[in-house]
């Protein structure tokens, strides 16, 4: 057994091995085994979330703006004046992407205790038997009981409905997958076009993956994508990082953002106040962006 | 803007392709399934079946010939003119045997995934499926004659004596069913953990003979359906038994996953002799000859013995692992491990640990 299944995989698995025998469902226990862990790792997102809106603001500060442009044409002067920034203010470029490297492991071990648990061929269940602690029976855990409503979370999911299989959550899964990524969405690409429709498709290709997954492997691994995936947006909206305004139709955010952004630059140039013309065109679809635009017009003036 | 471009698509890709590595692969991961007549072998590998000339090891047929989805480790049963087989798609299949194009039928009945091989007792054909039932279809047209549903999925190949259908449960039982109705017709047997092996019935003695994971083996009288014997040897503490026992010079012998091999009465049960911990196994004991048997470890070891365990050859396959039962044929000894530069590896009887031919489809 290698270091990682030794201290992440195997402990893991006992524990939902453990829930599992509390609860006597499996189907329960990786939805509180994934909540569990979810919870555990809020400390982790907290700082994440942190350490992104510092840096969010800081690159949208004047003064590094100016920096920007001002270096712009020598990129190792650049680099020591944004290094300068950063020491100023006290933030570390890389401390948003610290708790995320932290909590990946967690994320892969959750993941992989799942797939463990829920062996289904002679040396699956051989496998697993083998890392079960001994102080566990292992003749009162194995076989799992892997039905969970209308599910056998051993296998790909499907409800019948006369006769037909339908995968009720794959199509969660890719759903709610949809609705995170694109409600958690931070980035306007910085108003270039072919970075905005990468992302955009990104965003739908990573969802459909998802769902390809959750299509094709077992059910229990496409029931923790659907609870983790309400369990993330919980968190996020708890931390207010939710934009429910993404989720309207993009016609209308298009058109709105390109009002705001028009209305600032006139506002910009005539010298009028910005707090009144913002309020006249349609509503702003998306706060964050809308403020993005607005913040370095207001510090000139 | 190039670059960040980039950075996201190659970000999107990692993530893929780490999510994919995370899903391991194929839909579930098994073994592969072996079956022979004089002539052939029959290899279950994933996503397709091979019938393998038995004299040279080249490929007669591969079923599906084209790269129409399938997954299956179940081995093959067949007769002279048609092979059945169930896969993972849920699917069962009569097809010809020389040509597996010609389909006899397919059977969309189950809801679960077929992984043990199907029996056949006349023209009733009983067939364990991961959906927790046991299905029985006629053998002629593949129509569903009955199916009888238990708590856990069925994964182990049944048996057949008359009319009774004597089936490895994961819920800690036996069941013994009614071929033609599906009913039980005895109360069914509480063992001590989850039974994988399948039963082994000897008609010498009348008894079935079948172990479990809850560390015990015993000896099922097939006439009353009760427990003849159960062992109680010289093993502090029987491991798991996952295979089926052999009958070699009155002698049943067995195999744990721990690798303890035990030779036993088949009539009282009396221990006989003891090899303890001869390495991790899956795979169960294969007899050569009259007085040898073949015994292959999950490290990819191989070893001959004797029915007085004595110790004959022992030789290896490079970074093999065997969880499949060896398959003797009338001239070979036949192994089928996973993770090594070939899929089959067929020995001649009187071996010296050099194969005779291997197999590994053509591209």
């Amino acid at each position: 057994m290698n270091i990682w299944e030794l201290i992440i995989v195997q402990p893991m698995t006992n524990i939902l091995l453990v829930i599992t025998m509390l609860v006597k469902n499996f189907g329960v226990a990786i939805i509180l085994f994934t909540l569990l862990i979810k919870l555990l790792t809020i400390p982790l997102t907290a700082k994440q979330v942190k350490s992104r809106r510092e840096m969010a603001d800081l690159q949208n500060s004047p003064e590094y703006k100016k920096i920007m442009e001002k270096y712009k044409d020598d990129r190792e002067k650049l680099a020591l004046e944004q290094q300068r920034i950063y020491k100023e203010k006290g933030i570390s470029p890389f401390s948003s992407c610290l708790p995320l490297l932290l909590q990946m492991p967690i994320i892969f071990g959750l993941y992989q205790a799942i797939m463990r648990a829920m062996a289904s061929t002679p040396v699956e269940l051989l496998k697993l038997e083998r890392i079960i602690y001994p102080f566990l029976d292992v003749n009162k855990i194995i076989p799992i009981q892997n039905r969970f409503l209308w599910m056998d979370l051993g296998q790909p999911e499907r409800l019948y409905v006369f006769g037909i299989g339908i995968p009720v959550l794959a199509i969660l899964v890719v759903l709610t997958s949809w609705l995170q990524t694109k409600a958690m969405e931070t980035s306007d690409a910085g108003g270039d076009a072919s970075v905005a429709a990468t992302t955009n498709s990104m965003n739908l290709m990573m969802p459909l993956f998802m769902g390809y997954l959750a299509y094709q492997y077992s059910a229990g691994l496409a029931l923790y994508f659907v609870i983790s995936n309400l369990a993330t947006m919980l968190i996020y909206a708890l931390m207010g990082e939710m934009n429910w305004k993404k989720l309207i139709p993009s016609k209308k955010e298009e058109v709105s953002t390109k009002k705001v952004i028009e209305t600032s630059l006139v506002s910009d140039d005539d010298g009028e106040d910005i707090e009144n013309k913002k309020a006249k065109p349609a509503p702003k679809p998306s706060a964050r962006s809308a403020a993005k635009q607005m913040r370095p017009k207001k510090m000139k003036k | 803007m190039k670059t960040r471009i980039f950075k996201i698509v190659l970000l999107a890709v990692l993530s893929m392709l780490l999510l994919s590595g995370c899903a391991g692969g194929p839909i579930a991961q098994s073994t592969p399934g072996l079956s022979a007549n004089d002539t052939h072998v029959f290899l279950s590998a994933a996503n397709k079946i091979y019938k393998i000339n038995l004299e040279n090891g080249t490929e007669a047929w591969r079923y599906p010939a084209d790269n129409t989805r399938m997954m299956t480790y179940a081995p093959v049963l067949f007769d002279n003119e048609t092979f059945i087989f169930g896969d993972m798609y849920n699917k069962l299949h009569k097809l010809d045997i020389e040509n597996p194009q010609q389909k006899a039928w397919e059977s969309t009945d189950a809801k679960g995934w077929y992984q043990a091989k199907v029996a056949q007792s006349g023209d009733i054909i009983i067939a364990p499926n991961t959906d927790r039932n046991i299905y029985a279809f006629n053998a002629k047209d593949g129509s569903l004659l009955w199916k009888h549903e238990d708590n856990f999925a069925f994964i182990s190949e049944p048996l057949i004596i008359d009319d009774t259908v004597v089936i490895s449960s994961q819920n800690h039982a036996i069941l013994f069913l009614d071929l033609k109705t599906g009913e039980e017709k005895h109360e069914r047997l509480a063992m001590q953990g989850a039974v994988m092996a399948a039963p082994y019935y000897l008609e010498e003695t009348g008894l079935i003979y079948v172990g479990s994971l809850g560390n015990e083996f015993i000896a099922i009288n097939a006439m009353t359906l009760t427990v003849e014997w159960r062992y109680d040897g010289s093993i502090e503490k029987l491991s798991g038994i996952w295979a089926q026992p052999i009958y070699l010079q009155e002698q049943v012998l067995f195999n744990d996953d721990k690798g303890n091999i035990v030779s036993v009465d088949p009539l009282s049960g009396k221990e006989n002799w003891v090899m303890p911990e001869q390495g991790n196994m899956l795979a169960g004991l294969a007899a050569v000859d009259e007085d040898r048997f073949i015994v292959a470890a999950e490290d990819g070891s191989i070893k001959i013995f004797d029915t007085n365990k004595k110790p004959l050859l022992q030789f290896n396959i490079e970074k093999a692992k065997i969880y499949t039962t060896p398959l003797v044929t009338d001239k070979f000894i036949i192994i089928a491990p996973v993770g090594a530069e070939y899929n089959l590896y067929a020995y001649p009887l009187e071996t010296t640990g050099m194969p005779q031919w291997t197999f590994n489809p053509a591209k």
